[in-house]
């Protein structure tokens, strides 16, 4: 929670750059390659995070690694936050500023889960109705969950709507349960 | 002490004179009588030797010395014996006073017997009756800790019962939704599912 906050200052300050500068895809790219190299990449990950490193090896390392692939913002924010020691907050610094950019544009994030793979069609489909509905601007994560048995699930912000088969089967036993318990 | 003056009322010297007085008409008549008289002749044929003056005297001589009998035997007798009396007098009466006094006390002894005896019996009887009471009260105390006792295991017994049974209930209910769920997986084809995806495309509900 604390590297969420201490992420979510930094995120904003770097939004606020970024949208004065008008590069916010741009820097929105860098922390997502940023935060693929953080995922992907063991070593890289325990190197920058590691409380035994110097300040100057991991900005050496930032260099050398980013120095020539990102825009001269992201990497001084990202050079910035370990001179301030809030290397362990960089991780989430990705997500913090993609929500403070959906939020700006109105845009909401959908996590889209179904039992087979969506088709194109049924993808647009589902993308532009969400989006009639809502009202806004639609971003979707689709995955695929075998254990859904069959339909999809589809959830943002708060909210969940949940069309499987397993939801629809959950929602049953959790209502005879309650008749049961009611009965008593 | 009462009898000062039992020998009469003439004074002593009055007596001695007149038992000398006596005494010398005794002599006298010893003298002038003697024995040659008719009447004393008869006496003495009846086999009584009488001499009359000699009888006198003697009881003029007796007269005569009845004051100093009197005085250095009868008195002193008569005062031992009250003294004696009195002090028989003293005893009985110390004695009565004793054995009134210890009649009192047993009486009173008997007195505080018995109020002892009512007082413990009393005590006695009360404590009986506190201890029956308590008895009592003990007694209905346990039965109703018993019945609460039962009445609470009753209530556990059905509670646990109808817990039981909730949850048979459930897990049968859980057990028959996985295996529907099984059989709708089995059955749930490309096309089927392709049509519950596009029912909730079409069907589809916001929450905002």
């Amino acid at each position: 929670m604390a590297g969420e906050r201490v992420g979510l200052r930094y995120a904003q300050a770097l939004f606020d750059a970024a949208s004065n500068a008008n590069v916010v895809e741009s820097v929105e790219s860098d922390l997502a390659a940023v935060d693929y190299h953080l995922q992907a990449n063991g070593d890289f990950r325990a190197f920058l995070l590691s409380p035994n490193r110097g300040r100057d090896e991991k900005l050496a390392l930032l260099d050398k690694v980013f120095g020539d692939k990102v825009t001269a913002l992201s990497l001084n924010i990202l050079k910035l936050m370990i001179e301030k020691r809030r290397e362990e907050a960089i991780p989430d610094i990705k997500a913090e500023y993609s929500e403070l950019r959906r939020l700006a544009s109105g845009t909401v994030q959908v996590y889209v889960t179904s039992a087979v793979e969506l088709s194109d069609s049924e993808k647009k489909d589902l993308l532009a109705n969400l989006s009639t509905k809502l009202n806004r601007k639609i971003e979707a994560d689709f995955s695929v969950d075998f254990h859904l048995v069959g339909g999809l699930k589809v959830s943002y912000e708060d909210f969940v709507i949940d069309g499987s088969v397993r939801g629809t089967f959950s929602r049953l036993r959790e209502t005879l349960r309650q008749d049961t318990l009611k009965q008593a | 002490m009462a009898n000062e003056n039992t020998s009469g009322g003439l004074p002593p010297i009055v007596k001695v004179v007149l038992g000398f007085a006596i005494a010398a008409v005794g002599v006298f008549l010893n003298e002038k009588i003697g024995a040659g008289t008719e009447h004393v002749g008869r006496i003495e044929l009846a086999g009584v030797a009488l001499e009359p003056g000699k009888t006198v005297g003697a009881l003029g001589v007796f007269l005569a010395l009845f004051p100093v009998i009197e005085s250095f035997f009868v008195k002193p007798l008569t005062t031992a014996l009250g003294e004696r009396n009195d002090s028989l007098e003293s005893t009985f009466a110390e004695v009565e006073s004793l054995r009134s006094e210890m009649t009192s006390m047993k009486s009173e002894y008997e007195k505080r017997i018995a109020a002892t005896e009512a007082e413990a019996r009393e005590k006695i009887n009360a404590q009986i009756k506190e201890a029956q009471v308590l008895r009592q009260s003990l007694m209905a105390e346990a039965a109703d800790k018993s019945d609460a006792l039962i009445k609470q295991a009753q209530e556990e017994i059905s509670g646990e019962k109808s817990k039981a049974l909730r949850e048979i209930q459930i897990h049968v209910t859980d057990l028959a939704l996985q295996a529907a769920e099984k059989v709708v997986g089995k059955n749930l084809d490309n096309d089927l599912n392709r049509k519950l995806i596009a029912d909730f495309v079409s069907d589809l509900e916001v929450k905002k």
